[in-house]
């Protein structure tokens, strides 16, 4: 029950109250729910001119706080379900994506690995292609002429 | 490793000096010389594959190429599609003469 987290200082007489009204957390109001965030904001422990005893605990939890912590836990719950999910999905869904089935192919795969390779003139021929291509491609330029925006007829 | 026989027609590939069968997935069925359980090019190989299978080369949608071929200088890689697995054949490549472009 986080003992660790109590300030026996300046909570002394209420040490059972310790670990629901340690207020450090309530000075970072942007903080994401989790293990140690308290679920109940104003518990029992914290109402100033009111007696603690242990039996106030169990039995005595207002029912308002009591549906904070209920959402505050399905809240905790569901984010994380969803980030399991997600890596779920992201990891196995995007591989399965990726995949393009294969075909049938051949029937005979040997034959075709043991055919000739192709000729050297074409393989000349493809690079010649495409040191073509590439060159072309290199001295496209673009060329401002006109304006890309354009107004149409609006008075 | 198993011995069908179709890798031991593989194994008469002329000027070869290695093969390597692929199931679907990636994973290395059968391999034998300089592509002895070379998971390292069986994953470039299929990676290879992948980008030609996309590629709209022809009509023919069941069988989009029947061989990839890369090609060195000093040797080439020949590869295929069967009955839904990829066989890769290392070959040396007899024209040696260095490619000019």
């Amino acid at each position: 029950m986080g003992h660790s987290s109590c300030d026996p200082g300046s909570r002394r007489t209420f040490n059972m109250g310790c670990c629901f009204s340690n207020e450090e957390d309530e000075l970072l109001p942007n903080k994401e729910p989790n293990e140690r965030t308290h679920l109940l904001h104003n518990p029992a422990s914290n109402t100033p001119n009111r007696p603690i005893s242990s039996d106030d605990f169990p039995n005595h939890t207002p029912p308002g706080p009591k549906g904070d912590e209920q959402s505050a836990l399905n809240r905790i719950l569901h984010q994380t379900a969803n980030t399991r999910i997600a890596i779920v999905t992201s990891s196995s869904g995007g591989r399965l994506k990726k995949r393009t089935p294969l075909p049938q192919g051949t029937a005979t795969p040997q034959a075709v690995l043991a055919t000739d390779p192709i000729s050297q003139a074409d393989v000349q021929l493809m690079n010649k292609a495409a040191a073509y291509a590439a060159s072309a491609v290199s001295q496209v330029r673009v060329e401002h002429k006109e304006d890309l925006v354009v107004p149409f007829g609006i008075p | 490793m198993t011995t069908s026989p179709i890798t031991a027609s593989l194994d008469r590939v002329p000027d070869q000096v290695g093969y390597l069968v692929m199931t679907e997935d990636g994973a290395v069925m059968a391999s034998s010389g300089e592509l002895e359980n070379d998971e390292a090019a069986a994953g470039v190989i299929m990676k290879m594959v992948d980008v030609a299978l996309r590629l709209q080369t022809g009509t023919d949608k069941q069988e989009p190429f029947k061989r990839l071929s890369v090609i060195y200088d000093e040797h080439m890689y020949m590869v295929t599609i069967s009955n839904q697995k990829i066989y890769v054949s290392k070959r040396t490549n007899e024209h040696h003469e260095p490619i000019t472009v």
